[in-house]
């Protein structure tokens, strides 16, 4: 038996296993800590990327001095915006009507009625353990694995669930390339916001008055705009 | 490491704000299916009505007359060249004059009116003690291309720069049509200033021009 006197003079007896479980939990911590950071740092990527996006659009009316100010680039880039989310989230939305009319047709039509689990079904393509009659421990109060649990099922193939191998998939990419075009449109909305401040900002910040002019053989510069009666005022 | 940790912590913002963008993407969701149904009907009425289903926006037409504009004047600048070329006058019943255009090799040596090399320029802007100008010896600009050759005495050269060659026997000579006339400062797109180094080298020259 270990015993530790913190600071505050509470006594925490812990043995052997418990303290390589505390380790244990620090890391794994840690280690979770690390990819939430990690996973945000991925959302940030990704809305700058898709944001980059309305440049291609907005360049050319803006060097050509088409957009004067930062009201009508905003006006213009939302309508650019909502022109590319329709373009992108044409093909997206069909396969999504079409795993829509299947699904309609199917719960018409044939066995299993509206309330079909699909996607329960659709998990005979995959591992599945016993998670329900696991044998676990309990630490510091929490339940926690002590084994792998058993496994159930390995993959396999059901005749008769025939119609989920066919309308998860559907479903499943429409779903997610309908998120990432939306993605796209909000952080392209997102950034037309950014630009119109940046791209119409006036600053003097690194200017310097006598960097553009000719100098003479000294190296000064020939300030050609001084009126000499104003020098001493 | 700094822009790391900066970057971190801002991922661990967005983490923390994943609800707020989960709204916002359901909330767009749902816009993007309703302007999908409304300008699909839009789309089909345009289309049998023979109108084009994106028309291009009002900033778009006009940054294609711009550059329709720029590209007539490009090519206007190209096709009406100014008038200082010369021009070779064939006499009809005289031989046929081995015409040399001293023009080619004129403009690919250093003359008069070329900027000196880059290197001699940089020679130039780094003597250390500033003298007054009378007293400042500089060397002269070496030739980097070979002198021009002296022609040949058979060949006929020619050169007109604004008024016709004088001609020894009255004969007739093909009508060539007069140039137009290109008003070079005000109508070059690039303001007449096609120069930006003009002038800014002269400090070291006197008045006529002599180093």
């Amino acid at each position: 038996m270990i015993d530790i006197t913190s600071l505050a003079f509470v006594s925490i007896e812990m043995t052997e296993n418990d303290r390589r479980l505390l380790i244990f939990f620090i890391i794994l911590a840690l280690i979770v800590f690390l990819l939430i950071g990690l996973i945000g740092m991925l959302i940030c990527k990704l809305n700058r990327y898709f944001g980059q996006q309305i440049d291609e659009y907005l360049k050319e009316p803006v060097s050509y001095r088409v957009i004067p100010d930062p009201g009508h680039f905003k006006k213009y880039g939302h309508k650019v915006n909502r022109r590319l989310l329709y373009k992108q989230a044409r093909i997206p939305l069909l396969i999504l009507l079409l795993g829509l009319a299947f699904y309609i047709i199917y719960s018409l039509v044939g066995a299993g009625g509206w309330g079909r689990n699909y996607f329960g079904e659709f998990c005979d393509l995959f591992f599945i353990w016993d998670f329900e009659h696991a044998k676990t421990v309990t630490v510091f109060g929490i339940n926690v694995l002590s084994e792998w649990p058993p496994l159930l099922h390995g993959p396999m193939v059901v005749a008769e669930h025939w119609p989920s191998y066919v309308l998860v998939p559907i479903l499943v990419i429409g779903g997610v390339w309908y998120l990432v075009v939306i993605q796209a449109f909000l952080s392209r909305h997102f950034m037309i916001g950014k630009r119109a401040k940046t791209v119409y900002k006036k600053t003097l910040e690194g200017y310097n008055y006598y960097d553009n002019m000719p100098k003479d053989e000294f190296g000064n510069p020939i300030d050609m705009s001084v009126d000499p009666q104003n020098v001493n005022k | 490491m700094g822009k790391f940790l900066k970057n971190f912590g801002i991922g661990l913002i967005y983490f923390l704000l994943i609800p707020v963008f989960l709204l916002m993407l359901l909330i767009a969701g749902i816009y993007g299916i309703f302007q999908q149904i409304v300008l699909f009907f839009i789309r089909v009425v345009r289309f049998f009505r023979g109108k084009d289903p994106f028309p291009p926006f009002e900033e778009e037409i006009a940054v294609q007359k711009i550059k329709e504009s720029v590209k007539q004047r490009m090519s206007e600048k190209i096709n009406n060249p100014p008038q200082s070329q010369p021009q070779v006058v064939i006499q009809q019943g005289s031989p046929q004059p081995q015409q040399v255009f001293v023009q080619h090799n004129y403009y690919n040596t250093d003359g008069p009116t070329a900027p000196p090399p880059f290197s001699d320029m940089q020679k130039l802007a780094s003597q250390e003690t500033p003298t007054p100008i009378e007293e400042q010896k500089v060397e002269a600009i070496p030739q980097s291309q070979p002198a021009l050759e002296e022609p040949t005495p058979e060949p006929i050269i020619q050169e007109n720069k604004t008024e016709p060659a004088p001609q020894a026997q009255p004969q007739e000579t093909p009508k060539t049509e007069p140039t137009p006339s290109y008003n070079y400062p005000n109508d070059d797109p690039f303001g007449g200033n096609d120069d930006p180094f003009k002038g800014l080298f002269d400090s070291n020259k006197d008045g006529e021009g002599n180093v």
